[in-house]
């Protein structure tokens, strides 16, 4: 289900909400049970032949959680078992094709596999739970109760794309009993985050679709686009993608505040990066995270001299790439991010060589955020194209290979350009969804007028726009999937 | 990452639940007015609540007749005679008549085809789907002029189905609401262009400019209500049968499966066919013999139809309509099913 649907705004998630609500005052097990039972529900509404693939998962990597716990002496094997089973349901599901097509490749042979729908949000649970079986291996959890590990898995507002959330984050909420009860003033703010969160998709990041696809497919047809068309495909891209997985972080984080529970932060304006380490630091921060947690430190970090932590960084960055799909568009992608990760932490240390401190001359700022941005936008590319080969055409464009190629200034280019000059300048300048709804009101005169209150007038400032969004959503020719449904 | 103050949030969520209440109802308010002049081919609302739409902005047929959304298959339930066929079946039938037919013979009839060449096949799962037990079903089995399976004139018997019976069986039952809802809404939207200035028109968006057919269907009879449909009086030129016509092996073998499969289900099958001027009279002649089916045809010079070269005019309907009852209730297989007159 989406949560820019009509069926989710105006059917599913009134019921769930009521529900949940009417029965965390019988009895906290049975709201707990609700929301499982109708996350459940949300994840196999478009693909329900997956729905039995969730709950094995969840039921095996609970189950051997706990003998994880119970059993020490074998708990590395079980957990080596664990992890091998999660990334062999992954690598079939996500993977086999990839693998069976590169190996046929370079062996000459024709073994084929039948083309298998990609399970919903299997990339994300499944990181989750080697997490989790990490962390009880490492003593850092026991989870006793199914409800609420299942709840953890399954919790509808991030169980398709994430954020990526961590047990440790999540399992003292769903046994507060505070979470239970009704708390209007968060209420009030998910109700906020949600609808910046939809206005960013609907307004925003749809928008941008009728820009990038016409390009992009002309790119995959060898077709060769000119400068100004090229960079205006890229940047119409970098706004979509960014619009379109922010508002759904958005989204997430506001559903889950009418549940009372706090979902963690998952953008914070990355496109105001002042370099690629704070680029990773501010987009899919939860990613971001996990890789580090799970992949880099355990590699090493960076304690074991620079060498060896630009390896970690190139090694980790692969790994994120592929986590996004099995293409080696997206493997490329995430090498050169890791490259790029890695001449940007060489850059700090010799100018830290130089000066005595990392520091950076305000001169400078400019400059380095713009240089971030375009190695970001050259990098959305390679993210969107379905081949190396399209990314090239489109990089040849970028770099004038085929002209500069002024558009006719005619009424629709100017729309186009006054659309992505628009958003850019939301993306770099505008306040993000944490800016305007942060902190209420201990003190109301140090807030600025942009800034959210929990008063009537926002309230009918928001429900307008809501309406006004839904409206949107209900006239559009067809449904708007999220792109990070894909991986 | 939200730090609240746990008595804040009732005013923003009176004025958020309090506007949004305004709104919505507002909007449903206004989509139940009608009134405005006609700038379309068709009412801007229907007559009165037996009707449904069905075509206007968008097209709702198939997914209000596959999920039975409104309940519109209430008499299709209660029917004693079902007819299966496409537009022409449609527009060929007048609702009038049927009802002086239904009220003679003290009978249901409900007629349960769809626009777009469709075929035989979603009809008849819907007949599987809601488990409906007519006596007799009558099939105007238009075969294709074309000689080729053609989507755009597929035979009634043809295998597969309109791209807009896939869609109605791709999506599920809160999706088919959604979609009848929002078609619903998208239409009296677009009315509201009743409201302006005729000089605005062309500064609308492109997909205002085309024309609009709006299409209601009757709940009674499951009959289209035909009286605003255009129409350029056009003679029929009745060929008996076009030079590519052609029986596809599987339009005998589908025949004879929906034979098969009603008898199962205690009714018989009568095949008719509505003229037009797309008719393969022999074909569908074939198809009759081949799988022992009594098949009826109100064939009457002096025809028209309306300048599509496809469907018959209202007067021709008429004409056609009273000529075919007449057959049915003179035919073996009325006979058979109810043991009359």
């Amino acid at each position: 289900m989406l949560f820019n649907s009509l069926e989710f705004l105006f059917l599913y998630l009134p019921l769930v909400f009521v529900f949940f609500v009417l029965l965390g005052r019988v009895h906290r097990a049975l709201a707990g049970a609700w929301l499982v039972a109708a996350s459940i529900y949300f994840h196999g509404y478009f693909l329900p032949q997956y729905t039995y693939l969730l709950i094995f998962s969840i039921l095996v990597n609970y189950g051997i959680g706990l003998a994880i716990g119970r059993f020490p002496r074998g708990a590395r094997v079980m957990l080596t078992a664990g992890i091998v089973l999660n990334l062999s349901l992954l690598g079939y599901y996500k993977y086999g094709r990839f693998f069976v097509e590169n190996a046929n490749a370079l062996a000459g042979t024709h073994v084929l596999l039948p083309k298998i729908a990609l399970p919903l949000a299997i990339s994300f649970y499944t990181f989750t739970q080697i997490a989790y079986l990490v962390d009880t291996y490492q003593g850092k959890v026991r989870e006793q109760n199914l409800l609420h590990y299942a709840l953890f898995v399954t919790y509808f507002p991030h169980l398709i794309a994430g954020p990526i959330l961590h047990h440790k984050e999540m399992m003292p909420q769903f046994k507060d009993k505070e979470t239970y009860r009704l708390h209007l003033d968060r209420i009030a703010a998910g109700t906020a985050i949600f609808v910046i969160g939809l206005a960013k998709k609907v307004l925003f990041a749809d928008e941008m679709k009728q820009y990038v696809v016409p390009a992009f497919e002309a790119a995959r047809m060898g077709t060769h686009l000119a400068f100004v068309p090229s960079w205006a495909a890229a940047l119409a891209y970098t706004l979509q993608l960014y619009f379109d997985f922010s508002g759904y972080s958005d989204m997430a984080i506001g559903v889950s505040l009418l549940f009372n529970i706090h979902l963690p932060v998952n953008f914070n304006s990355p496109y105001k990066a002042r370099n690629l380490a704070d680029f990773w630091q501010r987009w899919h921060m939860t990613l971001s995270r996990f890789l580090r947690d799970y992949v880099y430190i355990p590699l090493g970090g960076n304690r074991k001299g620079p060498a060896k932590r630009y390896v970690n960084l190139m090694v980790t960055m692969f790994l994120g790439g592929l986590w996004h799909g099995a293409a080696w568009t997206f493997v490329v992608w995430g090498c050169l991010h890791g490259a790029g990760l890695a001449v940007s932490h060489a850059w700090t240390a010799f100018r830290a060589r130089g000066t005595g401190a990392a520091g950076r001359p305000a001169g400078l700022l400019l400059p380095s955020r713009a240089l971030t941005f375009v190695f970001v936008v050259f990098g959305w590319v390679l993210f969107r194209s379905d081949s190396i080969a399209s990314a090239s055409v489109l990089y040849g464009g970028m770099l004038g290979r085929y002209g500069f190629g002024v558009p006719v200034w005619e009424p629709a280019v100017a729309r186009e350009a006054f659309v992505i000059a628009g958003l850019l300048a939301i993306a770099w300048f505008a306040p993000n969804t944490l800016e305007i709804v942060r902190g209420v009101p201990a003190d109301t005169s140090k807030r600025r007028l942009w800034q959210w209150r929990p008063t009537p007038a926002w309230g009918v400032a928001m429900s307008i726009l809501f309406f006004a969004l839904a409206l949107t959503v209900a006239l559009a020719e067809k449904r708007s999937d999220f792109i990070y449904f894909n991986f | 990452m939200v730090k609240t103050d746990a008595r804040s949030g009732a005013g923003f969520l009176v004025g958020f639940a309090v506007t949004l209440t305004l709104l919505l109802g507002l909007t449903t308010g206004f989509n139940l007015g009608g009134g405005g002049g006609l700038k379309y081919l068709g009412p801007r609302t229907p007559p009165d609540n037996d009707w449904f739409l069905t075509q206007a902005s968008g097209y709702l047929e198939h997914v209000v007749l596959y999920h039975n959304i409104g309940h519109v298959l209430d008499r299709a339930r209660a029917a004693d005679i079902l007819i299966f066929g496409n537009s022409r079946s449609l527009e060929g039938l007048d609702r009038h008549i049927a009802d002086d037919y239904a009220r003679k013979w003290g009978l249901n009839i409900f007629h349960l085809g769809m626009g777009w060449s469709e075929t035989y096949n979603i009809q008849l799962e819907i007949v599987r789907k809601y488990d409906l037990h007519p006596k007799l079903v009558i099939i105007n089995a238009d075969a294709s002029d074309r000689g080729e399976w053609d989507a755009r004139f597929a035979p009634v018997f043809g295998d597969g189905m309109s791209k807009f019976a896939t869609f109605a069986k791709s999506i599920n039952y809160f999706e088919a609401i959604k979609y009848v809802v929002v078609g619903n809404a998208r239409w009296r939207i677009d009315s509201l262009r009743d409201y302006l200035p005729a000089s605005w028109d062309s500064r609308l968006p492109a997909r205002f400019h085309s024309t609009v057919y709006v299409t209601y269907r009757s709940r009674k009879n499951g009959m289209w209500m035909t009286d605003f449909l255009p129409s350029t009086p056009t003679p029929l030129t009745y060929v008996l049968d076009q030079e590519n016509c052609k029986v596809h092996p599987a339009e005998i073998a589908n025949a004879a499966k929906v034979k098969s499969e009603f008898r199962s289900r205690g009714a018989g099958v009568l095949l008719v066919l509505v003229p037009s001027p797309r008719n393969c009279l022999n074909a569908t002649r074939t198809i009759a013999r081949e799988t022992g089916l009594e098949l009826l045809t109100a064939f009457s010079p002096g025809l028209e139809e309306h300048g599509d070269e496809s469907h018959l005019t209202r007067e021709s309907a008429r004409r056609v309509s009273s000529t075919l009852f007449e057959e049915i209730e003179a035919s073996q297989a009325f006979k058979t099913a109810f043991g009359r007159p």
